[in-house]
C-alpha cells in the first residue's frame, strides 16, 4: 500500500513538473540534461523505495509505475481533453516563411533551431523556405518545406 | 482544431494552447514558492521557519526542536534541562513516543522506565544543566503532541506537523 502511494505521488508529481517544464525542456538531451535526469532518478529512488529494498517492494513499485502509464495512455487514448491535458499540442511556430514570434517565445524555441532543423533534415536555407514549422508534442520541430524549395 | 485550411492536419488549438501556457507559468511559481519555502523551512527539517522552541531559555525545561518534520526522516529534539546535580530525571509523553521511533539518546540514559503515560528517562551528570538529544524517525503523518518535563517539575507541550 505504502509504495503504491509513493510510486502515485512520484509518477504524478513527476509528470506535472515535466509538463511546467514546456515541450522543448527534455526533447534535445544534453550531457547537463543527462546529467540531471541521474540526479532526479537517484533522488527519486529513496522515495519510491523507502527503507524497503526487498525485491517485492522492487516490484510493487516497477509495476504500479507501468501500470501507471499504460493507464494513462489508454485515458489519453479514449479521451481526447485528458490526452491534451497530459500530452499537450503541437503548436505551429513558422507559418509560409514567417516566424510566428508569440508561439515560439512562449515555448521557448528559438529562430537558430528552427533554421538548424530545416538544415538537418531538408536542407533548406532561407526561412522563406518553410511552409510551416510545427513544434510536435514530444517537443520536437518537424519541418514542412515550401513546393519550390522540395 | 484542425488546420486543413492550411493545407495541414493538425490538432492545433490555441485557445487550449494559451490555457496552457497559463497553466505553466502558474505551475512554475508554485514550483518556485515549493522551493523558496523549502529553503525557509516550510517543508520541515530545517530552515527559520521550521525551528520551534517550547518554554524559555531559563527555566527548568527549554526545548528546542523542528515544528514540521518529515515521516521516515530522522529530526532531533535538544532539551536543556536544569535541575539538582548528580541525577535528572525527565520524561517525555508515551503518545507521542508512539508515533516515533527513538534512533538516539545523547548522553545514553542509565535508566528507562516506561508506563502508559510516559517514558521516564534517568540521565547521570555531574551539572545542574544538562543539553539532551533526541534524535527521533517519525512514523506517522499529521499533527503530532508531545509533552516533556522534569519528573515532579514542569513541563512544556509543543507540537509538530509531520509531512510524508
Amino acid at each position: 500500500m505504502d509504495s503504491v502511494l509513493r510510486s502515485l505521488a512520484v509518477y504524478l508529481f513527476v509528470l506535472v513538473v515535466f509538463r511546467i517544464g514546456g515541450k522543448r525542456s527534455m526533447s534535445q538531451i544534453t550531457t547537463f540534461d543527462f546529467i540531471l535526469l541521474l540526479i532526479i532518478g537517484e533522488a527519486t529512488q529513496q522515495a519510491l523505495l523507502g527503507n524497503d529494498f526487498s525485491i517485492i517492494n522492487a516490484w510493487v513499485v516497477i509495476g504500479t509505475l507501468t501500470a501507471l502509464e499504460v493507464v494513462f495512455s489508454w485515458f489519453e487514448g479514449r479521451f481526447p481533453t485528458f490526452g491534451r491535458v497530459v500530452g499537450s499540442l503541437p503548436v505551429i511556430v513558422v507559418e509560409n516563411g514567417k516566424l510566428l514570434k508569440d508561439q515560439a517565445t512562449r515555448e521557448g524555441v528559438t529562430l537558430s533551431e528552427i533554421l538548424a532543423e530545416g538544415r538537418e533534415k531538408h536542407g533548406l536555407e532561407r526561412l522563406d523556405q518553410f511552409k510551416y514549422a510545427i513544434l510536435e508534442r514530444h517537443g520536437g520541430i518537424s519541418v514542412v518545406p515550401t513546393d519550390d524549395a522540395r | 482544431m484542425s488546420r486543413k485550411a492550411r493545407d495541414l492536419d493538425l490538432d492545433e488549438d490555441l485557445a487550449f494552447q494559451k490555457k496552457e501556457w497559463l497553466a505553466q507559468r502558474v505551475g512554475i511559481g508554485i514550483l518556485f514558492a515549493l522551493v523558496v519555502g523549502a529553503a525557509l523551512g516550510l517543508t520541515g527539517m530545517g530552515g527559520p521557519l521550521s525551528h520551534g522552541e517550547a518554554g524559555q531559555r531559563q527555566d527548568p525545561v527549554f526545548v528546542e526542536f523542528d515544528r514540521v518534520v518529515r515521516r521516515g526522516a530522522t529530526a532531533t529534539i535538544r532539551l536543556h534541562l536544569r535541575g539538582a546535580p548528580g541525577e535528572t530525571r525527565f520524561w517525555v509523553s508515551a503518545p507521542y513516543l508512539e508515533q516515533v521511533r527513538v534512533e538516539n539518546v545523547v548522553p545514553p540514559p542509565r535508566h528507562l522506565a516506561v508506563d502508559e503515560k510516559r517514558h521516564v528517562y534517568t540521565i547521570q551528570s555531574e551539572s545542574s544543566e544538562v543539553t539532551i538529544r533526541l534524535d527521533v524517525e517519525h512514523q506517522t503523518i499529521g499533527r503530532m503532541d508531545a509533552t516533556i518535563g522534569l519528573v515532579d517539575g514542569p513541563s512544556v507541550h509543543f507540537i509538530q506537523l509531520s509531512l510524508f
